[in-house]
């Protein structure tokens, strides 16, 4: 199930929310729990019982490895090992098997699709197994609680990948206030608007573009603006309802997005982009590896295989090695070469970022290489029907408002306004929040186009 | 002291949208359980999807999830409502194109063609052709036009005596008719009706290429003489500029006119010699709205439907051979008062339709067709004794098979230019048709 359907906001929500706060104290997680399986099942019936038991599996060895580290048993290693072989086989099975498949012709074809979340539910349950290694935090006695960590519904298929210690303390005991549930509303209304007005929108403007037999180079540009939209619209958006849906049950996720298109520098971009993942490479395999404290020679490697394996995360297919190889190369450059020009200038700085990230999107949104190629030959005139054409102006009159309102969106502007509205106006600012959900709505009834984009994630 | 305020009044608007939410949710949420499920859409001018079946099967494939989904959408309260604030919203911030469709300044919704290469359909044609023996001189030996009673089944071809006249326009024609937009020729013209700067190709040039490029290939296989080309985009467009509509306003379909129009000029290079007919209009429905309409609902304006009808039109028998089922009539009225009035014609698409009809003659048709031509059968009748109507986006039969049994007379290809560009279902037939059947 996904946040932007008609059966999610108005039947499994509303069900949810009812029995969710007429339930005692004691019930609340066993509730959560189901309508969480029930989530899940409704998007993957087959692949729930591989959620459930990699649930199992880590909840043994977090207790396992517990044990252990108060016996000061030297298994523990092997412990620690096992749990991690499990996560990661798993995800590689069931993730890049294909991709192997497909590269190395001799293995014999299996067909397995991907299981939605399987990404994101793993890297959670390798935080809380390597924190309760590391002594970081307690193992979960509760099965209950535990098997809440790995499959609550608000962030189980898209993120933001929460670690353990963030919510250990809220799984037990949390303030159900009606003002924490209205600002997991209201951030949930946010969320829902830049999915549905500006991500679908730019989302349908790429793909018309896309079936263009011939473009002109600023229809290149329009391509890639309108992909980088997109694709941030379509992230933060959702992560905006996930942490407002969490809000609405008393938990408080991390920040996923920081305004990453307002970045100084690429180093500074990945900071504010997906921050939860960048916090989970760098706690669990950059800092593991040495970070940035050895031979300059091996941090460069250390970069690498981090941007590599980033790059992959995001989907089997080779075209995110080379995106992620691509952003090592940038943030090694950064850091060696270019880093303090950005620092004197920094709106130098923010122009080069935002050129680099939306010549990497245009990677990353083609799994065919020579595909991304063309369109980035494109944007320079290589292989382009001449500069402008009449196209072009159609389609920046179809999408110009919305592109102006994405724009601004991409900045602190419109948050900040709407802030000041609600503390000087606040019935007109409730208005107009409850206004654009009804438009929301009418949108996700009239319109067909409304994709998922983190199926191969 | 400011800033204590400032923080109550952000609460009470958080407390406001809050309550407002939840109301919302719980209200439609109710209302979706209780009310009645509609199923059909008046405004958008479709049959709704209704609740799917509910099996093991359909859930753990998950297309049962899916289905619900489209179903909620489709059936929720006030849908018209949503739909039209929808719809506004969009063409307020400017879009004019839904689906690949937009208002023309004249207020036609006119659809988005993307021209394909049909160099292989018309190969396949060309070699259907000869495996049929349609286009040899022994079979079109056997077409008759002289009247040999009125007797429905027709004798048996090929004892009859040929009149000269029936070899005139040959023994097939290939019919594509223009959209609305491509009766336009030149680019500038249709980029002053539409949208400025609408990327569309333009039909009237890839029909042009079409005809003449079957042509160079119709003159290689020596078939120029069996094979007319009927290229109506000319005598549509004067009609047009006549003032005369041969285009519905918000379906991709002609008119009842434009369908004559384009019939008469067919059957002035293949049946010359058959006397015309002359029709009365009869408006059946005043309210037409197509099912272009349901992409922008805000722009619609109506159109009528309109049948033409001759005292002297031949009786019919159609049989819907999939279903069993036979009628006495071209036009259907379950067709008219369902989701889409066009359906007034044959009750809109099926595999394969024969009619027979009281026609003084025994010439028989065999008609490769889209929906367009549901609205030029009805002139073809008093002509043929018989007629065999296949729609390849539905047909999975032998087609080589049932036109050397059917022992036609002529095979006419009817097809509206975007679905013929578009649709490969054609090629898909052909090719299953001729798979290893060809003689040498």
């Amino acid at each position: 199930m996904v946040f932007s359907s008609l059966v999610f906001l108005f039947l499994f929500l509303p069900c949810t929310l009812i029995l969710y706060y007429l339930v005692p104290k004691n019930l609340k997680n066993p509730v959560l729990l189901l309508a969480s399986l029930f989530f899940y099942s409704w998007g993957e019936p087959v692949y729930l019982l591989l959620m459930i038991l990699s649930i199992l599996v880590n909840y043994a060895f977090g207790l396992l490895i517990e044990r252990s580290k108060a016996l000061a048993n030297p298994a523990i290693k092997f412990e620690l090992a096992l749990a991690v072989l499990w996560n990661i086989g798993a995800l590689f099975f069931f993730k890049y098997y294909a991709l192997m498949q497909d590269t190395f012709r001799f293995l014999p074809v299996l067909n397995v699709a991907l299981p939605i979340g399987i990404s994101f539910y793993t890297f959670q349950a390798l935080s809380y197994v390597v924190d309760v290694y590391r002594g970081k935090n307690a193992a979960q006695k509760s099965f209950i609680s535990f098997a809440l960590y790995i499959s609550m519904f608000p962030q189980l298929i898209a993120g933001p990948i929460v670690r353990y210690s963030d919510i250990e303390s809220s799984l037990s005991e949390r303030p159900a206030t009606f003002m924490n549930f209205g600002l997991g509303v209201d951030r949930f209304i946010r969320g829902l608007a830049m999915k549905v007005f500006l991500a679908n929108n730019f989302g349908q403007l790429y793909e018309t573009l896309q079936t263009m037999p011939e473009k002109t180079v600023l229809l290149f540009w329009l391509s890639a603006i309108a992909y980088a939209l997109q694709i941030y619209f379509d992230f933060a958006g959702y992560s905006e309802m996930a942490i407002g849906l969490g809000s609405m049950f008393g938990f408080r996720f991390p920040k996923n997005f920081d305004h990453p298109y307002m970045a100084t520098s690429v180093t500074d971009f990945w900071r504010r982009w997906h921050i939860s993942l960048g916090t989970w490479f760098r706690e669990y395999v950059y800092i593991p590896l040495g970070g940035n404290r050895v031979s300059v020679f091996r941090h460069i490697l250390n970069l690498l295989i981090v941007w590599m394996l980033t790059g992959l995360w995001h989907g089997a297919s080779w075209n995110f090695l080379l995106w992620g190889l691509y952003y090592a190369i940038l943030l090694i450059l950064e850091k060696y070469v270019f880093g303090r020009l950005w620092a004197k200038v920094p709106a130098l700085g923010r122009i080069v970022t935002l050129f680099l990230v939306i010549i990497g999107w245009v990677f990353f949104s083609h799994t065919n290489i020579s595909d991304a190629w063309a369109s980035i030959s494109g944007l320079f005139g290589v292989g382009a029907a001449g500069f402008a054409d009449s196209a072009v102006w159609y389609y920046v009159k179809s999408y110009g408002i919305l592109m102006i309102v994405g724009i601004t969106a991409c900045t602190p502007v419109i948050s900040k306004g709407y802030r000041f509205l609600l503390s000087k106006a606040p019935v007109l600012g409730a208005v107009i929040k409850v206004v654009l959900f009804i438009l929301c709505v009418a949108a996700l009834i009239f319109e067909s186009f409304n994709p998922f984009l983190y199926f191969r994630f | 002291m400011d800033s204590q305020k400032d923080k109550k009044n952000s609460a009470l608007a958080i407390r406001i949208i809050a309550l407002v939410f939840v109301t919302l949710l719980l209200s439609f949420g109710i209302l979706i359980l209780v009310l009645p499920k509609a199923e059909y859409s008046s405004l958008e001018k479709r049959v709704l999807s209704k609740h799917p079946a509910l099996t093991s099967n359909s859930v753990l494939s998950g297309s049962y999830m899916e289905d619900v989904e489209a179903w909620i959408s489709d059936t929720f309260p006030g849908r018209s409502l949503w739909v039209r604030l929808s719809s506004g919203l969009r063409s307020l911030f400017g879009i004019s194109e839904s689906d690949d469709t937009v208002l023309s300044k004249d207020d036609y919704l006119i659809e988005r063609f993307t021209e394909a290469d049909k160099s292989e359909v018309q190969d396949l044609l060309i070699r259907f052709l000869k495996a049929t023996g349609i286009s040899s001189e022994s079979s079109s030996g056997n077409s008759s036009g002289s009247s040999i009673g009125g007797s429905v089944d027709g004798s048996v071809g090929g004892s009859v005596d040929g009149s000269a006249s029936d070899s005139v326009g040959g023994s097939a024609s290939i019919l594509i008719v223009p959209d609305a937009v491509g009766t336009i020729q030149s680019d500038a013209e249709l980029s002053s009706i539409l949208p400025a700067g609408f990327p569309t190709d333009n039909e009237s040039d890839w029909l042009e290429q079409f005809y003449s490029s079957f042509k160079e290939k119709l003159d290689a296989a020596g078939m120029t003489e069996k094979v007319a080309l009927i290229d109506s985009r000319d005598a549509l467009a004067a009609e047009w500029i006549k003032g005369n509509q041969v285009y519905y306003r918000t379906d991709h379909h002609w008119t009842t006119k434009g369908a004559y129009t384009a019939f008469s000029l067919w059957k002035a290079t293949v049946l010359p010699n058959e006397p015309a007919l002359t029709y009365e209009a009869h408006e059946v429905c005043s309210s037409f709205y197509g099912t272009l309409s349901a992409r922008l609902p805000f722009a619609s304006v109506s159109d009528s439907v309109e049948i033409y009808h001759s005292d002297k039109s031949p009786e019919v028998l159609v049989n819907y051979e999939e279903e069993d089922r036979i009628t006495t009539s071209l036009y259907s009225a379950d067709g008219l008062t369902g989701g889409d009035p066009y359906e007034v014609f044959l009750g809109g698409n099926y595999p394969i339709i024969t009619i027979r009809t009281t026609a003084k003659t025994d010439r028989k048709l065999l008609l490769i067709k889209d929906s367009y031509a549901n609205a030029f059968i009805g002139f073809l009748t008093p002509y043929y004794s018989e007629i065999t109507v296949i729609d390849p986006r539905y047909y999975n039969g032998d087609l080589l098979l049932l036109a050397k049994q059917g022992r036609f007379d002529h095979l006419l290809i009817l097809y509206n230019a975007n679905t013929f560009s578009e649709d490969s279902s054609l090629q898909t037939v052909l090719e299953a048709a001729l798979a290893g059947k060809e003689e040498p």
